[in-house]
């Protein structure tokens, strides 16, 4: 499975409160979905699951805005050498 | 005369009508500003015929709205409940019902949420929506108001205008028995912390308040409140800029942040996630602290990384506000392993007593009791629960006097400092925030698989506590970890929910039949043996 639905259902599953509203098109920060306590564990899920380790520099919000600006941070640091 | 919470508001408006008053974002509301929209909110109320002996709930996220929202039910003469906007609208609704509150300020967005609630919006006499869209939805045939269609601002009935020992606001903490209850401070309470909170830490019209806490959180009281009182600015820090460390930490010193306030976890967060020591934050002169224990090691660093702010202590629990308080020494000595909760505030008096009801002496341990006019007026709705807390003053015998039993142990040590050393129940403190155990484990029995369950703190230097969860499922029924994890996710603030959760066929217990906590804790402090989802 790539990473988008798996992070989408790790949201739903593990973050949301209202799992129901959410889809791949929520913006996570404004929202309310990504506060500090999930954002935590949503970048412990990325450093295990993707095997990226997420520097503190990237952890801002134009990185999280999204599913898909998730996926793209992911991305980035995989291609790093 | 000046006897009320929202009198600091109309004192310094006199004083400073044109100085910022609150910030939040792009929005600067001066004293004259914040003072009338208060007012024009206090008018809509009124007009709705909210008053006196009324309760409002609050549930929308920080702004300088919300802050304009409290002040204009205090100045109607009601109390406010604020109700985490990011908590299960499940839970909000449980503490809108159990209160009874008569009107309701929020967004059109957690609106909707309450309208699937039942006997919430039925029951309401008003609904203001703080976004600027006046709401066209079903609410229920509830009169609804949008921040522009709000009065202008006019005189108040004095009918209106308490007295220092009515209501302020509810704060609801967690309860063991399985729901939230609800703390009731007055007038009198608020204000004998505010006019500590400034005078000890000096604050004036040029000092800038940072408010970090939610406003759900006691914490937010001193931010707000000593503000008022001292013509100052608060600067309210809003979920997004919360969520991200290096954010955070810029913004202390981006925004000129005199006098910071907030549980140890948010600091430690920035030291170890948000480069604190590489920002530039000169203005910073004091750091306040509270809510739970700061770990020693993070706490040095804290105060290298912020070498011009002065550090303290504050303790006490939402009961109480703060009681006691620690100026914490500019150079900790090397062999300093913690540092004490201190000595009371003034107008505050605190003492320990053993568990034969002795007072303890220096050197000695036990539970810590609270008297004075911060303490808490009663449980809303729980006569029995207010009676086993707010006790009459063992020490007095002569008159009836109340007194708060903390539940917390302390010992009090030859210096005469009192230092945090326990809890008596099964409490236990996440990023600051009062979990009781029970609260979450009655929140896994209601689902209908669940046989047994418990619920674990694991202690954790950089949030205080980590809960892990078991649970055994009815016999010939299977669940997923998955399955329990959505479920308290829907009913239960984010920081109740356990980070992970074990299902067994069957919990250990005990030789008395009880689930045996200590060998779940073995199994949870052993390597893993199977992953959980």
């Amino acid at each position: 499975m790539t990473l988008g639905p798996q992070l989408l259902r790790f949201i739903r599953d593990e973050l949301a409160t209202d799992p129901g509203a959410i889809d791949e098109n929520a913006q996570l920060i404004d929202e309310g979905i990504l506060d500090s306590m999930a954002l935590m564990r949503l970048i412990t899920f990325l450093e295990e699951r993707a095997g990226v380790r997420v520097p503190d520099d990237e952890v801002v919000p134009d990185n999280f805005q999204t599913i898909a600006s998730i996926e793209a941070l992911v991305a980035r640091l995989q291609a790093r050498p | 005369m000046s006897f009320l919470l929202w009198h600091y508001l109309t004192e310094s408006v006199a004083r400073y009508p044109e100085r910022p008053a609150v910030a939040c974002r792009d929005t600067v509301l001066t004293y004259a500003e914040l003072d009338r929209l208060s007012l024009r909110i206090a008018r809509a109320l009124a007009s709705a015929g909210i008053g006196r002996g009324d309760r409002v709930g609050l549930c929308l996220p920080k702004s300088e709205r919300a802050v304009a929202a409290m002040l204009g039910v205090l100045r109607a003469g009601a109390a406010y409940v604020p109700v985490d906007p990011g908590a299960p609208a499940r839970r909000g609704a449980f503490i809108l019902r159990d209160c009874a509150v008569r009107a309701l300020v929020t967004t059109t967005r957690k609106l909707k949420d309450y309208r699937e609630e039942p006997g919430v919006l039925e029951s309401l006499a008003l609904i203001l929506l703080a976004d600027d869209q006046a709401a066209h939805a079903d609410t229920h045939g509830v009169t609804t108001l949008g921040w522009t269609d709000l009065p202008e601002p006019g005189a108040l009935k004095a009918a209106t205008l308490g007295i220092e020992t009515d209501p302020a606001y509810l704060l609801y903490t967690s309860g063991s028995t399985g729901n939230p209850k609800g703390v009731i401070l007055s007038h009198r309470h608020a204000r004998t912390f505010v006019d500590w909170g400034r005078t000890t830490f000096d604050v004036g019209p040029d000092d800038r308040l940072s408010n970090h806490a939610p406003h759900h959180f006691d914490l937010s009281v001193f931010d707000i409140y000593v503000a008022l009182a001292a013509g100052a600015c608060v600067v309210i820090v809003t979920d997004d800029v919360a969520a991200f460390p290096v954010e955070m930490a810029r913004w202390i010193g981006r925004l000129r942040i005199t006098v910071w306030y907030s549980v140890p976890s948010a600091l430690v967060r920035m030291l170890l996630h948000g480069r604190l020591a590489d920002q530039q934050c000169p203005e910073l002169r004091t750091v306040l602290f509270a809510g739970e224990v700061f770990p020693m090691k993070y706490l040095r660093q804290v105060m290298a990384a912020l070498p011009t702010a002065a550090f303290a202590n504050l303790y006490g629990p939402t009961e109480t506000n703060v009681c006691t308080w620690y100026p914490v020494p500019a150079e900790l000595p090397a062999d300093a392993t913690g540092i004490p909760i201190g000595f009371a505030c003034a107008n505050s008096d605190v003492f320990a007593l053993d568990d034969d009801g002795r007072l303890v002496q220096p050197g000695g341990t036990g539970e810590l009791y609270v008297r004075g006019p911060t303490v808490l007026l009663g449980y809303w709705g729980l006569p029995d629960r207010t009676r086993a807390a707010l006790v009459p003053n063992p020490l007095q015998p002569a008159y009836y006097e109340p007194a708060y039993r903390t539940g917390d142990i302390v010992r009090l040590g030859e210096d005469d400092l009192y230092w945090f050393a326990g809890r008596r129940d099964h409490m236990v403190k996440s990023r600051g925030y009062r979990i009781e155990l029970g609260e979450v484990e009655q929140t896994m029995y209601q689902h209908p698989a669940v046989r047994e369950a418990a619920v674990l703190a694991l202690p954790d230097d950089e949030v205080g506590a980590r809960l892990h969860a078991f649970v055994a499922p009815v016999v010939g029924v299977s669940i997923e970890a998955r399955d329990i994890h959505s479920f308290c996710s829907s009913r239960l603030p984010r920081f109740m929910v356990p980070e992970s959760f074990t299902v067994r066929d069957d919990l250990p217990k005990t030789s008395t039949g009880k689930i045996d906590r200590v060998a779940l804790m073995n199994h949870l402090s052993a390597p893993p043996q199977e992953a959980s989802p």
